[in-house]
Order: structure tokens, then C-alpha cells, then sequence
């Protein structure tokens, strides 16, 4: 249903990232008890000559040990909360970042023999963060004084505005407690002088021994000073990947934390500052009801059903459909209306008249949106080849596809689960045009509106080659909040006049 | 079990008590179901010992069945009814304060993930694991799983498939990732 999700990488990074949050102190200090316990038990149990019968036993003697040790944890629960003892290591270096007037990190990779810095970030409390990065030549720089985020990069050479983030917490991002609490379980007895400073070195390799860290803890201040990491090569030998160093309450120049990054510069808002003059209430899905709709058709347990039809300049026909389930599919999935069951994809509609002319459209999505079960889709129909002057109504071909439980259900009962529709449904245009900038314009409201509420809503940029597959192009999807709308306008206006200016005959829609 | 094998058993499991911890809060959020995989997990390596100290790699083993016993309770939870409050850590006496509301949209991202994974097929839920979140090889996966790495490979890719259709309304925007 959605392109973008079938990136192996983006996914496992994404849920990876979800499911990394420090394990508390205290199920630490109970997992730790718990542990020691059983050894103590395993260990009496060796001791005695009888040797314990295995499984039961055991067993019924643990539970035993289990709950003397969870009353006692219970009385050092109690015991920590009322003397408010001080957290792990690594809860404390991160309390400390938060006293710190300035910080300044720099990450250095290697490269052709030496090091080459690739990210720098300047951190001044009351003033903000600045992170910079630079990667295949491209600069990226994000700036946050704690009321606004710009977001600069220098390929397009646009800074995107929208509201601040934590700028203390871009800095505690640096410290990864992934790798850094890891780190701290494990000193490994060494010292190291960094800046002059003596700091206890720990490290950290984690379980496929692919790569590791050392960091350099200053434990009087109880600041990290730096960290190096390393890599397992082709060689199957360690090398160095990154060095940061880290410094605080050092002088930042003031200039730093100013929204200037040259000239020429776009800057383009972002985020809640969009929604500064759309009217959300005026919003809603209600429009999208079925008995509003101006034509229905069922396919595979699913209605399909359009909403709007708009004739634009150059007879380019503006609709929105929507597809979900029939009460019917209802039943069938147990009336589970947690996910969108369906959706669709337009099809170039190929004419092939008595005149032998060929004809048809070049279909062009705008944006999509999934609440609960239903799939709306905003889309174009661009027309190609040889057409009559005028046309009056337009021939809707489309793949519906099901998802979900409604693709398990039919595909158990051996049912086919997608289907391509000829004439699904015909079009009748009306006699006025609406100026196609007034549509994406109403489009890119709306959604942004609808986004507030509504399960998931995405709007589709231009479409751009797929490095390596050559002819294969894709589109990035966006929240309309993180889209401006002169964004948008541009990269549909460019979407379209790629549709238009492709040969005939060159891509099967 | 003599007293060398006890301190056997002790010089393996002690040092990975964090990456074990890790693995099962992980996958279960939740102290209570924590230390019942916790305590399946000990006993499971006691006695399976002879099988433990002979394998290849035992951390590796260990660490697998961490996972295995985390997964199982998670499974029974989610068959039995899931409760929100099961998959994250509530704020204990120690943190009164407040929940920030990103601290809470995050507890929902996270319990809907793992309770997409508890309803993977149990092989596939397993490999998605032991890929995505514990970053293991595919020949791990293939051994832990008893089948070819082209297979684990495949169980990998179909279940990540399946999380990805049913966590679609939550996946963020490519690109404004976290910071490697």
C-alpha cells in the first residue's frame, strides 16, 4: 500500500529505533538479584551430596528464593525511593549534560589516511544547538534556538522552518544509551588523558563482535570527554570508524545560532507552522461518506466510490475516490475497522478507437490517506495521444487490490485477492474548469487539515530515477506537515509535465 | 551438577547479565513478565547444561533463548489479551512526574510493534527478532531456527513485510531519522 515501507533497511532501522529505551534501574537491580539468587541456589544444591532430583525440585526451592528475593527488593524499592539514591552512571552523565552552559562535540572518520571531521555540534544553554554534517559533498545543517528548527541542506539549498525541538536533546542523542550504558557496565581498568583531563576508559562490543567502542569518561566532572569506534573489516580485523571528541563550557561564537546560511537560500515553513492559517474544523472525512458519494461500485468485497470529479486546463480530470470494506467483508473480518482492507491503483485506460488513434491517460497520484478502514486517494488523469477536442466523460481503469484480513480471508478460500477493473466507473466531467493551481492547492488544505486527525496521510513528491534500475522511478512520500505547499505545487507541476512530455507508447501505466 | 560445572555455569551467564536483560525488555516492556522469561531462561540453561557448554557459542545460545522464552510469554500475552499498560515500564515511585506526551506516543508505537511481531507466524516472529532487534547474522538466525540462511533469509523478509503493512500508519518520514 505504501511504496516507501518496503525499504528492508528504513523498516528494520525504524522499528530498531522504536524499541531502543534503557532498561530501568530498579528491573536492572531486580534482573541482577534474581540472577545472583539462582547461583546461590544452584550452588546449595551442588554442595549436598543427594543430588536434587532435576526440574521439580529445583523448581519448587527457586520459587521459594524468587520470593525472599522480591520481598527483598520490595524494602530496597521502598528504601531507594525515600532516599532518592542516585541513578546508574549512565542517567548521571546524561543529568550532568543538562548543568552544562556549553558543549561543542566533533566526530572525525577516517579517510585516505587520516581524519576528516563529519559532524560538529555547538550547544549553548538558553541559545540553542547547531549540528552540522557533511556527507557526499552534501552539507546539512540543523539549527534549533528552542522557539524554531531550520533544517538546511545545501543540495537543494533550502532550510525547512518548524518548531523547535529539544535542543538539549540533540545532544543526548549523541550519547546512544543503546551503546553507552552498555559501555558503562564494563570499565576496563584503563585510564586515558584527554585534553589534559585523566578519564576511565570503558567499552562496549556488542554480540556479533562486528564492531566496538571505548569511551573516556571523566568521572570527577562525570562528563564523557570522547569515544572511539571500531569496525571488523573485510580482513576480519579491527579498524577505525569514527572519533568524537567532546568539549564543555568552551566559548561559541554567538553568530552560530543565527538562521543564516547563506545566500540565496530558501527558507520554507514547516510542521505546526502550517497550520497557522488553515481552518482545521472545517475539515473532516464526513464528506467522504459513502452515501455522499457520487458513484459506487463494489469489487471484491470492497466499495469503490468517487467523491469528486473536476475538469482542469488542458482537459486534465482531478478526482478523489475512496475505497473500503462491504458490510458484507465486514462480517467476513470478524467487523475488525482497525486498517484500510483495500486501495487501488489508476491505470492508464487505453483506447484504441475505430480511427485508430490510440488514447489515454497518464494517471498522476497527488496524495493518499488510511483512516481505520478507509483509503482515500487524490489523484490526476493527464491525456495523452490523439483525443477529440472536447471530451465529456472519462473511463476509470484501476487494479484494486485488497489487504489485510481481507486478502488472508480470500486468499484462504482460494479466492483471487487483486483484480484490474476496465471501466470501473465512468466519469461524467463538468462543463466549467477549475485552474489546476487551485486544485493541488485545495489539495495540499485539506490533507494538511485531515493529517491532524486522520490515521495516516501522505502527499507524493515528484518522481525521481531509481539509481541502478534503469527506466524504475520512485516517489517519496511526505506528511503534509513536513511539505510546504510551494513545495508541493512545484513538484506536482514537475510530476506532471514529466507524464506529459514522455513518448507515446514508452511506459504501460 | 558438581561444583566446577555450577561455576561454569556461573562463568558463562554472569558476563552477559546486560545483553540478556537487554534482550527480554526488549520484547517483553513489562518488570512482572521480565522475570518470569528471566527465571524460564535460568532454568532452561541449568538444565540443558550439557547442551549449553558443548554448543559452539554458548553466549550465543544463551542470548537465543533469551529471546525464544521472551518471545513465548509475549505470544501468550497478546492470545490472553493485551493489556497497554503490559507493554511499557510505568513510572515507578522513583519518577513521579508526569509522562511527556511523546514519551506516550512512543509507548503506543512500541506496544502496537510488538504486538504486530506476537502475531508473526512463531518462526518468522522469532527471525524478525533475532534480525531487527537483536542484529544478528542470517547463519545465527538460520542455526537458531533450524533451517537454511536462504530460508531464514525469507522468514526475515515475509515477516518484516507483514510488520511494515500492519505498522504502516506509524512509519516516519525517510530521511529525518535518528543520527547513526
Amino acid at each position: 500500500m505504501n511504496p516507501k515501507l518496503t525499504e528492508p533497511d528504513q523498516i528494520d532501522r525504524w522499528i530498531s529505533e522504536q524499541l531502543e529505551e534503557g532498561v530501568p534501574d530498579e528491573v536492572a537491580e531486580r534482573f541482577h538479584r534474581r540472577q545472583e539468587a539462582f547461583f546461590q541456589e544452584i550452588g546449595r544444591e551442588s554442595s549436598r551430596k543427594r543430588p536434587a532430583r532435576p526440574g521439580f525440585r529445583l523448581h519448587h526451592r527457586l520459587r521459594w528464593a524468587f520470593s525472599a528475593a522480591a520481598a527483598i527488593l520490595l524494602l530496597v524499592g521502598v528504601t531507594t525511593f525515600l532516599t532518592n539514591r542516585p541513578r546508574s552512571l549512565y542517567a548521571r552523565v546524561i543529568k550532568t549534560l543538562e548543568n552544562t552552559r556549553t558543549i561543542h562535540a566533533i566526530s572525525n572518520v577516517p579517510r585516505d589516511g587520516g581524519w576528516i571531521t563529519a559532524a560538529e555540534i555547538w550547544y549553548e544553554r538558553g541559545k540553542g544547538v547547531v549540528e552540522q554534517s557533511t556527507r557526499k559533498d552534501v552539507t546539512r545543517i540543523r539549527l534549533d534556538n528552542g522557539v524554531y528548527q531550520w533544517m538546511y541542506s545545501s543540495d537543494t539549498n533550502t532550510a525547512r522552518k518548524t518548531e523547535s525541538r529539544d535542543p538539549i536533546g540533540v545532544v543526548k542523542e549523541l550519547f546512544d544509551p543503546e551503546e553507552f550504558e552498555r559501555a558503562f557496565l564494563a570499565p576496563t581498568g584503563g585510564v586515558k588523558t584527554v585534553d589534559g583531563i585523566e578519564c576511565r576508559v570503558y567499552s562496549h562490543t556488542n554480540p556479533d563482535r562486528t564492531w566496538k567502542m571505548e569511551v573516556w569518561l571523566d568521572e570527577n566532572e562525570m562528563l564523557v570527554r570522547g569515544w572511539k569506534k571500531q569496525r571488523v573489516n573485510d580482513k576480519g580485523e579491527w579498524e577505525d570508524y569514527k572519533s568524537t571528541r567532546v568539549e564543555y563550557d568552551v566559548p561559541i561564537d554567538p553568530s552560530r545560532f543565527s538562521p543564516d546560511f547563506g545566500p540565496g537560500v530558501t527558507v520554507v515553513e514547516a510542521g505546526k507552522l502550517l497550520l497557522d492559517n488553515v481552518d482545521v474544523a472545517k475539515y473532516n472525512l464526513d464528506r467522504y461518506a459513502l452515501e455522499k458519494a457520487i458513484s459506487v461500485r463494489e469489487v471484491l468485497g470492497l466499495n469503490f466510490a468517487v467523491h469528486e470529479v473536476v475538469r482542469c486546463e488542458g482537459d486534465i480530470v482531478y478526482t478523489v475516490c475512496s475505497i473500503r470494506p462491504t458490510e458484507e467483508s465486514l462480517t467476513q473480518i470478524n467487523g475488525d475497522r482497525s486498517s484500510a482492507v483495500g486501495d487501488f491503483t489508476f491505470l492508464a485506460s487505453r483506447k484504441q478507437p475505430e480511427d485508430g488513434e490510440p488514447r489515454w491517460y497518464a494517471p498522476c497520484t497527488f496524495a493518499y490517506l488510511q483512516h481505520g478502514d478507509l483509503y482515500i486517494q487524490w489523484s490526476i488523469l493527464i491525456l495523452k495521444g490523439s483525443w477529440p477536442e472536447k471530451i465529456e466523460e472519462c473511463d476509470l481503469d484501476a487494479y484494486i487490490h485488497t489487504r489485510g484480513l481481507l486478502e488472508q480471508s480470500l486468499a484462504a478460500e482460494g479466492e483471487k485477492t487483486y483484480k484490474r477493473v476496465r471501466s470501473l466507473l465512468v466519469l461524467a466531467l463538468p462543463e466549467g474548469s477549475t485552474p489546476l493551481a487551485d486544485v493541488i492547492s485545495k489539495v495540499h488544505t485539506e490533507t494538511l487539515a485531515l493529517g491532524q486527525t486522520a490515521d495516516e496521510v501522505r502527499l507524493c513528491r515528484a518522481s525521481k530515477p531509481v539509481p541502478g534500475k534503469e527506466g524504475s522511478r520512485s516517489r517519496l512520500l511526505m506528511k503534509p506537515s513536513e511539505l510546504s505547499r510551494p513545495e508541493f505545487e512545484a513538484d506536482c507541476f514537475a510530476e506532471i509535465e514529466r507524464l506529459k512530455s514522455e513518448l507515446p507508447h514508452e511506459k504501460e501505466y | 551438577m558438581t561444583g566446577d560445572q555450577v561455576a561454569d555455569f556461573e562463568r558463562l551467564v554472569r558476563p552477559l547479565e546486560s545483553q540478556m536483560l537487554g534482550t527480554i525488555w526488549k520484547i517483553l516492556r513489562n518488570p512482572e513478565d521480565v522475570a518470569d522469561a528471566h527465571q524460564q531462561v535460568l532454568l532452561r540453561i541449568w538444565r540443558r547444561w550439557d547442551k549449553v557448554r558443548t554448543h559452539p557459542n554458548p553466549p550465543a545460545l544463551v542470548l537465543r533463548i533469551c529471546t525464544q522464552e521472551a518471545y513465548d510469554l509475549l505470544r501468550k500475552r497478546v492470545r490472553n489479551g493485551w493489556r497497554e499498560d503490559l507493554a511499557t515500564h510505568e513510572p515507578t515511585l522513583q519518577d513521579p512526574k508526569p509522562i511527556p506526551r511523546e514519551t506516550v506516543e512512543g509507548r503506543e508505537i512500541r506496544a502496537e510493534i510488538l504486538k504486530a511481531i506476537a502475531k508473526l507466524p512463531k518462526k518468522q516472529g522469532l527471525a524478525v527478532l533475532m534480525r531487527i532487534v537483536q542484529e544478528q547474522s542470517y547463519s545465527e538466525i538460520a542455526a537458531a531456527l533450524g533451517c537454511s540462511e536462504i530460508s531464514a533469509r525469507t522468514q526475515v523478509a515475509r515477516g518484516r513485510n507483514r510488520l511494515a503493512e500492519r505498522l504502516s500508519r506509524f512509519i516516519q518520514i525517510p530521511g529525518e531519522g535518528k543520527r547513526s
